[in-house]
């Protein structure tokens, strides 16, 4: 795409001698021929995992390792069948999750065309905008504030450029780069502009060779994930003695290596819950397909899961609340000025200075061409740190001397409090107000070095802008507001005209609510953590002070967004524990963001909230589903091993068990099908749940495997006395059929339970009939491979006493865990618990 | 506070579950007192010159087998006394019974499932009863009944 030199682009910019000849760029025969020889910069979208990572880490888990260890000596020691079944848990998880994994992958890509970093080159004397991907080396690349270079290089033509390197080297403060100087890939043009040449391209760039981009530095977790994983290390560790103790029993009693082996793989596989892991990283990747439909980039995969935790939204006001298409409204003349004098020096302002942003094209579109022909003689530019920009011109006239034109914040700027006041009324009315000030007859010198503000001011006027509110942000506000989530404005602009936009949008806002920077400044720790919490309008902030505001949220236990657009919101973003940026920001504010709104329109926020929430609800099903399962057959195992009988449990009746009963129906969750009651608490309503519901299910497990084991030696004479050896074989074939026929049903009383299904409420049988059709038909499915097959699955087919037991635990032991649930018995465990 | 009346069908069936219960109990004891010994093995009664034709350490399984089904006993016991007193999860809990052990024993009945220890007529007679008690307890007025008792406990 060709588009025209920006106004202020290369006729305006000062360059050294020599430069002329080398603003030109590089010409199309030059271009072509680095493109045939692949001197383009490649360019990798780190906005999904790359395929090999993704076939990396559903492979390569420490329980995939561990468990093929296991297997593959199994196969060896000549237990295929058992190796076989078992192996089909790891295959079965790792088909699912690479494949939903490359799915979403390809339309996340998709997606990610989309917001890829378009990037002004010169060629042939004529700007272009290209994608990321065609530059190539040598090419000459502009940069203005927000830009982030997409590769190294040096700068040829600087006009007060000035580049923020704190996401490479941790350095907050601005880097000046003067000709000569290096850009890196990485860091971001924070104020000023110029062009540089392309160095360094591809891989050879700094931003490739260091793993820290600016994409990739953050990799936090979310509080689900940290619980769920906090839950997945003491199971791991609960292994590890359980591992040791099998290996002491083995030895102990003489078990065989094979029977060892055999056994310590239904032991890993009880303990490590990787089909959660599995089901998490579908519902992810999947979530984030989902709310990509909704016009929102997912650019860290577990921001999906972050929304649903947020409790307070920061948001700047430009851009985010208004439609940031600022107009001017009014100039006013203040003191001795006139219209036209006011007029005149915005327009040389404008005119002048290097880079615009949002204000300054409103201006220029509102007051045209200067009349004088004043030339620049130096610049100081805007940034949201100071607060004003200013442009020092030389009048032609005899005297040569300097004026310098400033506009920036009216409370910085104005010397006079009558206009002060004047410009805080009109701020109340939710308009933006810039002032113009003068200083005349300062010193030729270097201003780049010394970006002091005049002490001596001549108030000019203000400039009133006005932006509108976008149409769907009060709508939006209130469907945040709805779901809990506190709403809070941090801008630039005036904490006056910031509270009226606010309260225009529907946040409620009250004088005790407002804090200003200075406010903020003069306060001590504990003053600016409660500001922090209780304030909704924040005015006149500087990015540092945005940034410990985030900080002091997070700290005081707020789960905290940030929405932003402008490169003055990067060091926020840094702090907040999800970051969204508009598709129109700042380059460097969507490359350092979790999340891009591709419509530029906060509206979609409570759709993606929602979708999030949504996400949760599946992981949690598919996490309590999962531990149920595996508490009980790790306190089976633990009963039954109590009472010195036979292991209860052979590998391949547990993968009957885990792949039907609990695996199909948490894939049928993850991907939307089936649909699960509202889980809230992860501690209490899957931990707890899962703990009680596992201690009741393996009872029965446990009861039923005793009782048949024992019982079904009643068939026999009564004087029949055998050998100890005899005895251990001959019930348990029977008994683990018992045994595992009562965890299925057990367990798809659980799933049903989930779903809101509960067979002691038969309406609920009749209302939700999917999951119970999906559940007859897995476990129908499930036993009758078990039954038909008793020789390949290890099992005798039950008697009379075994089909009473399979009939009578499961759902006695499903009524006692409602029983349970209901009492006040488990509200009191607590209390009770604590109490000395 | 005004006692909700037992119906009769439930007296009944109580009595019959909790008389049933102590009559496997007894007989399980019995059985238990045949046995060459309480002990479950046999080692030591060798050793003591009892004269038992074992060799080295064997297992008396109907010991075993005895413990099991006496402990599955005592669980009649149990639900008839929750039912006497009106309790729902005494009614629940006896569905479940109840229903686990109509369908086995109807199955042995009719020879799909294994039981070599009980008669035809036996299963029959027993699958009959425990469908009566079913009966009795899925009846609309005794589920009423049961509910209004649960509601005025709370």
């Amino acid at each position: 795409m060709e588009s025209k030199l920006p106004h202020n682009s290369l006729q305006d910019l000062p360059l050294e001698s020599g430069a002329e000849n080398l603003v030109q760029g590089l010409t199309s025969r030059e271009v072509a021929e680095r493109v045939a020889t692949g001197d383009v910069n490649v360019v990798v979208f780190r906005s999904t995992r790359t395929y090999q990572e993704i076939f990396k880490e559903n492979i390569f888990t420490l329980f995939h390792i561990s468990f093929g260890i296991i297997l593959a000596m199994l196969a060896i020691l000549g237990q295929s069948t058992d190796a076989f079944f078992s192996g089909i848990t790891i295959l079965s998880n790792i088909v699912v999750g690479v494949v939903q994994e490359v799915k979403a992958k390809w339309s996340l890509d998709k997606l990610a065309l989309l917001s890829v970093q378009q990037v002004t080159v010169i060629r042939d004397g004529v700007a272009l905008i290209v994608p990321l991907g065609e530059v190539v080396r040598d090419d000459l690349i502009e940069l203005k504030p927000g830009d982030r270079p997409p590769v190294d290089g040096d700068v040829l033509v600087s006009n007060a450029l000035e580049m923020d390197e704190s996401l490479l080297t941790g350095e907050s403060e601005p880097m000046p780069k003067q000709v000569g100087d290096t850009v890196l890939s990485g860091s971001f043009c924070i104020a000023g502009g110029g062009i540089f040449r392309a160095v360094k391209i591809g891989n050879e760039s700094y931003a490739a060779q260091i793993s820290q981009t600016s994409r990739t530095y953050k990799r936090s977790l979310t509080p689900l994930q940290r619980k769920i994983n906090t839950v997945v290390e003491i199971f791991v560790f609960a292994l590890l003695v359980a591992g040791f103790l099998h290996l002491i029993a083995s030895l102990n009693s003489g078990r065989t290596p094979v029977d060892t082996l055999r056994y310590a793989a239904v032991i890993i596989n009880s303990f490590v819950p990787a089909g959660l892991v599995l089901s998490i990283s579908v519902a992810l990747a999947l979530g984030a397909v989902e709310i990509s439909k909704k016009k929102t980039l997912i650019q860290r995969i577990n921001a999906v899961d972050s929304m649903n935790s947020v409790r307070i939204l920061c948001t700047d006001k430009t851009g985010t609340l208004t439609r940031n298409q600022l107009l001017v409204q009014e100039i006013i003349p203040l003191e001795n000025y006139n219209s036209a004098q006011l007029q005149e020096l915005i327009a040389l302002y404008v005119s002048l200075v290097a880079t615009h942003n949002s204000s300054a094209n409103a201006m220029a579109m509102f007051i045209g061409f200067p009349k004088s022909s004043a030339r620049k003689h130096s610049e100081i530019p805007f940034s949201s740190a100071r607060k004003w920009g200013s442009v020092t011109v030389e009048d032609n006239g005899a005297d040569a001397s300097l004026q310098e034109i400033i506009i920036g914040s009216p409370e910085i700027l104005l010397a006079n409090p009558q206009s002060q006041l004047k410009a805080q009324e009109y701020a109340r009315q939710g308009i933006r107000v810039l002032a113009v000030v003068t200083s005349r007859g300062i010193e030729k010198i270097d201003q780049q070095t010394d970006q002091q503000l005049p002490s001596t001011r001549e108030d000019c006027g203000l400039v009133l802008l006005k932006d509108e509110l976008r149409s769907d942000v009060i709508d939006t506000i209130a469907a945040l507001t709805a779901k809990g989530i506190e709403i809070k404005v941090i801008s630039g602009d005036s904490v006056d005209t910031v509270a009226a936009i606010a309260s225009q949008a529907g946040i409620d806002v009250t004088p005790e609510t407002m804090f200003t920077q200075s406010d903020l400044d003069s306060f001590d720790q504990g003053k600016f953590s409660h500001a922090a919490m209780h304030g909704r309008v924040f005015g006149r902030i500087i990015p540092e002070t945005k940034r410990k505001l985030i900080r002091t949220m997070v700290k005081r236990g707020g789960y905290v967004a940030m929405v932003g657009d402008g490169v003055n919101d990067v060091p926020a973003f840094k702090e907040a524990q999800l970051a969204i940026a508009m598709n129109d920001g700042a380059q460097i504010s969507k490359d350092v963001a979790d999340i891009i709104l591709l419509d530029n329109s906060l509206a979609t926020l409570p759709q993606a909230f929602q979708a999030g929430d949504e996400i949760k609800q599946k992981i949690l099903a598919s996490a309590l589903l999962y531990l149920t399962k595996n508490i009980m057959v790790i306190l089976t195992i633990s009963f039954v091993g109590f009472v010195q009988l036979p292991f209860p449990i052979e590998p391949r009746q547990l993968t009957v068990l885990t792949f039907f009963i609990v695996s199909v129906p948490t894939i049928l969750i993850s991907i939307g099908i089936l649909k699960v009651k509202r889980i809230n608490n992860f501690l209490k309503d899957v931990l707890g749940y899962s703990l009680l519901a596992g201690l009741i299910g393996s009872l029965a497990m446990t009861l039923g495997y005793m009782l048949a084991y024992f019982g079904g030696l009643g068939l026999l004479n009564i004087d029949v006395i055998i050998t100890p050896e005899d005895f251990r074989e001959m019930g348990q074939e029977q008994a683990q059929a018992v045994s595992i026929l009562i965890g299925l049903i057990y367990t798809l009383l659980v799933f049903w339970d989930a779903c809101h299904i509960s067979v002691w409420r038969p309406k609920t049988i009749l209302k939700f009939t999917f999951p119970v059709q999906l559940g007859l038909a897995m476990f129908s499915i499930s036993t009758l491979v078990l039954l038909t097959m008793p020789k390949l699955f290890q099992i005798a087919l039950p008697d009379r006493l075994g089909w009473t037991l399979i009939l009578f635990l499961p759902f006695t032991a499903n009524y006692l865990l409602r029983l349970i649930q209901c009492s006040s018995f488990l509200r009191q465990l607590p209390r009770a618990l604590t109490q000395p | 506070m005004v006692k909700s009346k037992r119906p009769l069908a439930i007296t009944i069936l109580s009595i019959v579950m909790v008389t049933f219960s102590l009559v496997l109990i007894y007989l399980r004891i019995q059985n238990l007192r045949s046995l060459p010994s309480l002990n479950p093995f046999i080692e030591t009664i060798l050793n003591q010159n009892f004269g038992t034709p074992v060799e080295g350490i064997s297992v008396n399984v109907a010991f075993f087998s005895d413990i099991a089904i006496l402990s599955i006993s005592f669980i009649p016991l149990i639900l008839g006394v929750g039912l006497w007193k009106l309790y729902g999860w005494a009614r629940a809990i006896s569905i479940c019974l109840l229903i686990s052990v109509v369908i086995p024993r109807t199955l042995a009945a009719i020879g799909i499932i294994t039981d070599k220890g009980t008669t035809v007529g036996t299963n029959l007679l027993i699958s009959l009863a425990s469908a009566i008690g079913l009966l009795i307890l899925l009846h609309p007025q005794i589920i009423i009944i049961f509910r209004r008792n649960t509601a005025r406990k709370k």
